[in-house]
C-alpha cells in the first residue's frame, strides 16, 4: 500500500535532513538551557530551599512554558512550511504519494525532532542533578520521583504541539508567526485562567503541568504542589487539588487536542491546492 | 473504452480561475504519444495547464484526464506522470542520485538506487550524480528534474519551460534528449515562450493566449488556418510604384506601402497574389528581382494569432 511505502520514507528523509541543518543546533543549545538552569539555581541555592522545589519550578517554568512549546512547534511549522514554501511539495503531489503519507511523515518526523532535542536537555538534567548532592553541593539529593517527572510530560506534549502546529503551517502561509501567537497568547493566557472556568483544557500546557504536579514527589515538592493548586484556583487559598486535572484526565485531553489538530491538519492538507507559483494565505 | 483508445492527455473544456484571475478559459485537447510543443508568452497559462495536467490543481469548470483517468484521484495514473515544473526547488544538501533515489522509492521503483544511476548516466551526470545538488548548475538541476520523471518510467511527461537557463550546449543535449523520448514512444508536452526552441523538438504545436489555445496542429496546418490573414509581402524591384499602381484596387490585396527599391504588399489571398506576381514577374519594365514573405515564419503566425 503506497501510504506504508511512502510515509517512513519521508519521515527518515525528513529527520534526516532536520537534525543536518545548522539551525537545529541553536535549538539542542537553547535545549539544554533546562539543564543549566536547574543545574545553576540547584548549586546557588545550595541548602537554603529543598532541590524539589527549585527543579520542579524550573521544570514547569522554563521546560513546560517555554521551551516545550516553542522547540516542538517551530520544528512542526518549519518542516511543513518548507516543504510548501521551498515548493519541493510539488515533486510528491504529483507523484504517487498519498497526501496522507506526506502531512503524517512531516508530523512524525517533527515530533521525533523536537523529541531528540527536547531529550537531550531532560536526559542531561537526569544524568547530573541526582549528582549535585553526591558531590557536596548540598545535604540532600533530588527525590527520583521528582527528577523523573518531566519526562512523560515532555514526552507527550510536544506531539499535541507538533500536531497543532502542522495544523497551522498545512494551512497558514504565515504559520510561524501564528504559532508565536499561540504559545505566547492561547497557552499562556488560557492556560493561566482560573480552572473554575473550564477553559484550560483547550491547552496544551494545562495538561503537561498536570501530569508534572502528579508526578513530582508529594512531601518533597509539597510547597510546589500547593503553590500550583493556589495558582490554578486564581489565587484563592485551602482548594483542592481536584483542581488539578488528573493523569488520566491529562492524558486524554492531549489525545484529544493531538487528534482534533490532526484531524484538521489532513482535512486542509488532502483538500488543498498547492500551486508552486503561488503560495497563498 | 480501451487503454490504446486513450489520449495520454486530455482536457474537456477546461477552466480554472485563480480568486477572480482566468488562468485557463475553456480549453479542450487531446494529446497522444510524440512530442507536443506548448507555445506561448509568458502569462498565457503554460504552466497552469503543466498543473492542471500533472494534477496539481483542479480545474474550477471541466475534466482533466490523464490515460482516462483523472490525475488527482488515482495514485496509479500519477504513476505514468512525469512533471518538470519549472521552478528550481530541490532539497538541496541531498546529492543528485540521493535525491532522485528517494523519489524513485516514493514511487515503489524496485533497485531505485541502481535504476537512479542509470538513468543519471543517460542524462549526463554520471560525475556528479555523488554532488549535492546545491552546488549543481542550471543544466544539471533541469536533468536532474528530468531523471525524477524517468526514473519512475512516467509515460506522460510535462516539462515546463525546460530550456530555461541552459547553455547552448545543454540546450542541444536537451532537444536531443526530448526528441529521443517522443520517438520512444511517450508522450511529451514542452513548454516554451521561444518558438525557435519549439519548433528545434517538435513540429506539432499548441498555441496558447491568456489561457486560451488560440490554434493546434502542425506547423503548416496552423498556418493553413490562417488564410484569411493579410500576409505581408515584400517584393524587390527596380519600379515599385508601377507594380504598386497594378495591385491597388485588386481585391486580393489589402494594401501597398512604397519605398525607393522595394514593394511590401498585404495580402489577403496569397495563393492568387503570388500566381499574379509571378505573371508579372515577366514584365521587364517592373525588372523584380525577389519576392519575400515577411511573415510566414512562426513567430509571426504566433504574433498574428495573438492580434486577432
Amino acid at each position: 500500500m503506497a501510504f506504508f511505502r511512502c510515509y517512513p520514507l519521508i519521515v527518515a528523509q525528513t529527520v534526516r535532513d532536520v537534525l543536518s541543518s545548522k539551525r537545529t543546533i541553536l535549538f539542542v543549545f537553547l535545549a539544554l538551557a533546562f539543564p543549566a538552569v536547574a543545574i545553576f539555581a540547584t548549586i546557588e541555592a545550595g541548602d537554603r530551599e529543598r532541590v524539589d522545589e527549585l527543579y520542579s519550578g524550573i521544570s514547569l517554568g522554563v521546560l513546560f512554558q517555554g521551551l516545550v512549546p516553542i522547540i516542538s512547534m517551530f520544528f512542526a511549522v518549519s518542516t511543513v512550511r518548507e516543504e510548501i514554501s521551498s515548493r519541493t511539495l510539488v515533486y510528491m503531489i504529483t507523484g504517487p504519494v498519498p497526501r496522507t503519507a506526506i502531512w503524517l511523515g512531516k508530523f512524525t518526523a517533527s515530533v521525533l525532532v523536537s523529541w531528540i532535542v527536547l531529550g537531550l536537555g531532560v536526559a542531561l538534567a537526569l544524568v547530573i542533578m541526582p549528582r549535585i548532592g553526591d558531590q557536596g553541593f548540598r545535604a540532600a539529593s533530588i527525590t527520583r520521583a521528582t527528577l523523573l517527572a518531566p519526562v512523560l510530560p515532555a514526552l507527550l506534549a510536544p506531539v499535541a504541539y507538533c500536531a497543532i502546529g502542522a495544523a497551522m503551517a498545512v494551512r497558514l502561509k504565515r504559520a510561524m508567526v501564528t504559532g508565536a501567537i499561540f504559545v505566547v497568547g492561547w497557552e499562556y493566557v488560557v492556560g493561566s485562567t482560573p480552572a473554575q472556568a473550564g477553559v484550560r483544557s483547550l491547552t496544551v500546557v494545562d495538561s503537561a503541568r498536570s501530569l508534572l504536579f502528579h508526578a513530582v514527589d508529594p512531601v518533597a515538592a509539597e510547597d510546589f504542589r500547593s503553590a500550583m493548586i493556589v495558582w490554578a484556583s486564581g489565587g484563592r487559598r485551602h482548594m483542592s487539588e481536584s483542581l488539578i486535572p488528573s493523569v488520566h484526565d491529562a492524558v486524554v485531553n492531549l489525545g484529544i487536542l493531538t487528534a482534533v489538530a490532526l484531524g484538521l491538519m489532513l482535512w486542509f492538507g488532502l483538500r488543498r491546492d498547492y500551486d508552486s507559483e503561488s503560495d497563498e494565505e | 473504452m480501451t487503454g490504446s483508445a486513450r489520449a495520454a492527455l486530455s482536457f474537456s473544456r477546461v477552466s480554472l480561475w485563480y480568486g477572480n484571475v482566468l488562468g485557463v478559459s475553456d480549453i479542450s485537447l487531446r494529446i497522444e504519444r510524440g512530442v507536443v510543443g506548448l507555445l506561448g508568452m509568458n502569462g498565457a497559462g503554460k504552466s497552469t495547464m503543466m498543473k492542471l495536467a500533472s494534477g496539481m490543481l483542479r480545474p474550477s469548470i471541466g475534466r482533466v484526464e490523464v490515460f482516462g483517468e483523472m490525475p488527482q484521484q488515482s495514485l496509479e495514473i500519477r504513476r505514468r506522470i512525469g512533471l518538470c515544473p519549472d521552478m528550481d526547488r530541490f532539497y538541496e544538501r541531498m546529492s543528485g542520485l540521493a535525491w532522485v533515489t528517494f523519489m524513485a522509492k516514493l514511487a515503489g521503483v524496485p533497485a531505485a538506487k541502481q535504476r537512479s544511476a542509470e538513468v543519471l548516466e543517460r542524462l549526463n551526470m554520471k560525475d556528479r550524480m555523488h554532488k549535492k545538488i546545491g552546488g549543481y548548475s542550471k543544466g544539471m538541476r533541469q536533468r536532474t528534474k528530468l531523471a525524477r520523471a524517468l526514473v519512475v518510467g512516467a509515460d506522460l511527461l510535462l516539462l515546463d519551460e525546460p530550456l530555461n537557463g541552459l547553455d547552448p550546449l545543454g540546450r542541444h543535449e536537451m532537444i536531443r534528449l526530448v526528441q529521443e523520448l517522443g520517438n520512444e514512444g511517450k508522450a511529451v508536452l514542452v513548454s516554451s515562450h521561444v518558438l525557435h526552441e519549439v519548433e528545434a523538438m517538435t513540429d506539432r504545436l499548441l498555441l496558447l493566449h491568456q489561457g486560451r489555445v488560440l490554434a493546434e496542429g502542425k506547423v503548416h496546418e496552423i498556418r493553413d488556418q490562417l488564410s484569411e490573414r493579410a500576409l505581408q509581402v515584400e517584393v524587390r524591384l527596380k519600379e515599385p510604384r508601377a507594380l504598386a499602381s497594378q495591385l491597388i484596387g485588386a481585391d486580393f490585396v489589402v494594401g501597398v506601402d512604397v519605398a525607393e527599391d522595394r514593394l511590401v504588399a498585404r495580402v489577403a489571398d496569397a495563393g492568387r497574389f503570388f500566381r499574379e506576381i509571378t505573371e508579372r514577374g515577366c514584365d521587364p519594365g517592373l525588372a523584380i528581382e525577389a519576392i519575400v514573405p515577411l511573415d510566414a515564419d512562426l513567430e509571426s503566425v504566433f504574433g498574428y494569432l495573438v492580434r486577432k
